[in-house]
């Protein structure tokens, strides 16, 4: 009878447990989806962020990454704060935060090619070049016609990591998808597509 | 008529010894004034300690018409110094010390002026109302030999200042130092380019005369590429400035074949997403 007192309490104590658990994991599921899901942020922060924004327009470096270390450790979720953030440390001179911040950046929001930009501009000036040529690269996977990220593949191509066929490709695509009618641009690119083909160049001057 | 005769010599003796000792305590107010009180003054706040320590700048000036180290002690980092120090100046932000004595009466600021920040060669920091020449101001007129004088010793006086400025190894400061010291250059090369022609050349004589100043004109063109190069070079520890944007501007105009092709940026981003 006690023993059957006691597997009995035992039991109900195992449910009682075993319930806890499931409504602890529940909870513990639903936490995580929120954190996934984007952070809607109220007037207030966007507010803030406002605020930060003028104070970069301001050239006020010092005030304005006091600001977004405020807003990014209060809504680490946001991608916008941690973009800006990096750039602020770029003009503080703080590389490995500046790295840290864009990257967060991007995972945050995997669809903005600024934030790809940034981070290959950042690497290409600090030598990081084949990493630079890959997060370009990246943002062409996310914006395929963005004409920023055309510009600076044509720019790394053209000087840093040289291969006429590609400066020349992404040079073109930024014309084509801008219209632009820079003559400095068309100056580069009739360059490029002369450098192109120096064999023909030279079978012509040679065939007469 | 005895004692009346005797009165004026005595009052004769008494007035004398009283110039005497007016002189002599005169002579030992300058005295004291230059043994005591003008050390004392000139050494303000300090300790022995930072009297005798070498200050920077202390080379800048061979002839100082003067020379004093004062002190306050203030219980913060060099960091939230700097911006007060930098804005200092008669008709800036004041002295912070007596207004009415050495800034004409307008109250010392008490607040960081953003507008006074960035320091750069060329500035103006007036301890007074003077007849400040900018070394700028000294155009290049002939007899060339003269003019080029009077303008490269202006030249070095503010190189010597940034050159201590670029000394203080505060971010922002060293690469505004950098820039303004190529500007000088370019300016110098600039100023040879312009300068007046002597009205008796024409033609070929003429040409020859532009060819020479241009090859007095191109070391200091090189000499601030090569210094823009430094301040662009600092990118390479992450650094990424106003100064170095600025060389860089400069760079794409004096060398574009090599620096012109720069990558689009921006300067932030308005999405919070």
């Amino acid at each position: 009878m006690w023993k059957q007192y006691i597997n009995r309490h035992c039991r109900s104590l195992l449910t009682v447990l075993v319930t806890l658990w499931l409504v602890a994991g529940c909870a513990a599921t639903q936490e995580s989806r929120l954190a996934a899901q984007p952070e809607t942020p109220t007037p207030a922060v966007e507010e803030s962020y406002r605020q930060a924004l003028d104070m970069m327009q301001a050239s006020q470096w010092p005030e304005a990454r006091q600001r977004l270390e405020d807003l990014t450790a209060a809504h680490p979720g946001l991608a916008g704060p941690w973009l800006n953030l990096g750039i602020v440390y770029t003009r503080l001179g703080e590389p490995e935060a500046a790295e840290a911040a864009f990257r967060r950046s991007i995972e945050n929001n995997p669809a903005n090619p600024v934030a790809y930009n940034q981070l290959g501009i950042f690497y290409r000036r600090t030598d990081r070049l084949e990493a630079a040529r890959e997060t370009y690269g990246a943002a062409l996977g996310v914006a395929p016609d963005d004409p920023d990220t055309h510009w600076n593949l044509g720019v790394l191509h053209d000087v840093y990591l040289p291969d006429t066929q590609l400066a020349l490709f992404h040079f073109e695509r930024y014309q084509q998808l801008t219209g632009s009618d820079d003559p400095q641009l068309a100056a580069w690119i009739n360059t490029l597509k002369a450098a192109r083909a120096p064999v023909d160049n030279v079978t012509a001057v040679v065939k007469p | 008529m005895e004692g009346s005769r005797v009165s004026p010599f005595v009052k004769r003796v008494s007035l004398k010894r009283l110039l005497l000792s007016a002189l002599v305590a005169f002579l030992a107010l300058i005295g004291a004034y230059f043994l005591l009180i003008r050390p004392w003054h000139l050494t303000w706040g300090a300790t022995d300690e930072e009297v005798r320590r070498p200050m920077p700048g202390d080379g800048i000036h061979a002839n100082p018409s003067f020379n004093g180290t004062r002190a306050v002690s203030v219980e913060a980092g060099p960091e939230h110094i700097w911006p007060w120090l930098v804005q200092m100046g008669y008709r800036r932000a004041g002295f912070y010390s007596y207004d009415r004595l050495d800034n004409d009466g307008i109250p010392s600021a008490d607040q960081i002026i953003s507008e006074y920040q960035s320091l750069k060669v060329g500035d103006r920091v007036p301890m007074a109302e003077s007849a400040y020449a900018d070394y700028r101001a000294v155009a290049l007129t002939l007899p060339l030999k003269r003019s080029l004088a009077s303008r490269k010793q202006r030249m070095e006086a503010a190189l010597r200042q940034y050159e201590l400025a670029a000394g203080y190894q505060i971010a922002g400061v060293t690469t505004a130092a950098t820039y303004r010291t190529a500007d000088i250059y370019l300016q110098m090369g600039n100023a040879l380019l312009e300068s007046e022609r002597p009205a008796n050349l024409s033609g070929e004589a003429l040409a020859e005369y532009d060819l020479l100043l241009e090859e007095q004109a191109y070391p200091f063109e090189e000499q601030a590429i090569a210094l823009h190069e430094t301040n662009i070079g600092r990118m390479n520890n992450g650094l990424y400035d106003e100064w170095i944007e600025q060389s860089l501007a400069q760079l794409a105009e004096l060398v574009p074949a090599r620096y012109a092709k720069q990558e689009r940026s921006v300067a932030y981003v308005e999405t919070i997403h």
